[in-house]
């Protein structure tokens, strides 16, 4: 196979997949957010304002199996780190377990059975019959080997703290997240996502604004990039970086175990070998690692790069790990994030 | 093909040729069965290149009135 063939499906996929997601959430996202104005009573703006300390530094904490493997959580921890966490929704109980309290969690995903697990799903069991898509998350190896048990203690230990982060939720998200969101007993600040440009006629983003006026925050297309969107916009902190936000794989991990596996396998024909013309390698420039993508994060990874060029300041990515690399953003060790926001902190 | 092909022999079964529309059927599924697992690749959220982090009309309707 050359180089060219392996190149050629890989790139016309990723070029399809902002018209793809328009066709697949249209109708959901303005379902979802017509739903959500019975509870979506505050917006970000009214979120009350940060301690001083929490304000000059900020880590986004996504579910990239770096964090895991760099034990991102345990050190920040043993830090002593003063700024603020923000969790993404897939890293929130694992934050929770090594007994981190994040100061905000943020979802998006307007997924009706799959992210409802990040909170503890009450119907797991029936959401996850004939799905194997926790199974396919590298974050929690633990969690694959007896599912409905660790989502038992997740929901426990969130039920338990869950009044101590305020959920930066989305008008997009699903009526299965929003319950338990609800029944956990989280306090709710709400947002509508900047999927289009809203002054062009048939914007969705504006026909979601005229259903609920909230404030609109870009996404990249995945709940990382929202929740660095929340940070750079509405925490405006001085350093920021960025943990977990690999958006590739490990070069350990099998095709078989990413995200799409069984989408590009169909793509492919069926055909176990081609599927391999759907990912490409990146070299990590702090490492010289060689990282997997796939189609789908690897559009995630050019528009955060797209976003992170138009941002106020620099994004430290000390994911130490992963694909994302690019213009203002610096790759840095934790222990060097952690450094840069103990100067900010004075 | 019943004009053009003629055995010199008979079978146990009949012989029915497959209705065209059970063809269209498996096609329709196999269709159906991909354009779920192209939409599967599409990420979790819309998202369109834009130059802009955020849009608030309320919040730059209150800048203006500042200004």
């Amino acid at each position: 196979m050359t180089t060219r063939q392996a190149v050629a499906p890989f790139a016309a996929l990723v070029d399809k997949i902002s018209d793809i997601g328009i066709e697949r959430h249209r109708d959901t996202l303005l379902a979802n957010a017509r739903r959500n104005t019975a509870f979506a009573k505050r917006s970000i703006k009214e979120l009350p304002p940060l301690p001083e300390a929490k304000r000059r530094s900020a880590i986004v904490l996504s579910a990239g199996p770096s964090i895991r493997r760099a034990r991102t959580i345990e050190r920040l921890l043993k830090s002593g780190y003063k700024g603020t966490v923000v969790a993404a929704d897939g890293a929130y109980a694992a934050c929770l377990r090594a007994g981190l309290i994040p100061d905000f969690v943020v979802t998006l995903d307007p997924h009706n059975t799959r992210v409802v697990r990040w909170f503890g799903d009450p119907d797991y069991a029936a959401h996850s019959a004939a799905d194997d898509y926790f199974e396919r998350q590298d974050l929690d190896i633990a969690a694959r080997e007896n599912a409905l048990k660790r989502n038992d203690e997740d929901m426990a230990l969130i039920d338990k703290h869950a009044a101590k982060t305020p959920a930066i939720v989305c008008s997009s998200s699903p009526q299965t997240v929003v319950d338990r969101i609800r029944a956990a007993g989280f306090e709710t600040y709400w947002w509508n996502p900047l999927v289009d440009d809203p002054t062009k006629a048939g914007s969705i983003t504006r026909e979601i604004y005229d259903i609920l006026p909230l404030p609109c925050l870009t996404t990249g297309g995945t709940v990382g990039t929202a929740a660095w969107a929340f940070a750079v916009q509405t925490l405006k902190p001085r350093v920021l970086g960025v943990s977990g936000m690999d958006l590739g794989y490990y070069a350990d991990t099998t095709m078989k175990m990413t995200q799409t596996y069984y989408e590009l396998l169909e793509m492919a024909g069926g055909d176990e070998e081609r599927v391999k013309e759907y990912f490409t390698w990146l070299t990590f420039p702090l490492t010289g690692e060689k990282f997997m993508t796939d189609p789908t994060y690897f559009w995630y990874r050019k528009n955060f790069l797209h976003l992170a060029k138009r941002a106020p300041l620099v994004t430290l990515n000390c994911s130490e790990g992963g694909t994302l690399f690019g213009e203002n953003i610096d790759c840095v060790t934790l222990d060097d994030f952690l450094k840069k926001a103990e100067a900010a902190h004075g | 093909m019943n004009d053009f092909l003629k055995g010199n022999f008979k079978v146990k079964r009949p012989v029915t040729e497959q209705a065209p529309a059970a063809e269209d059927k498996k096609k329709a599924f196999k269709e159906e069965f991909k354009r779920k697992a192209l939409q599967s690749v599409g990420g979790s959220m819309v998202f369109v290149e834009m130059d802009v982090l955020s849009w608030d009309p309320e919040q730059d309707a209150d800048k203006k009135n500042k200004i």
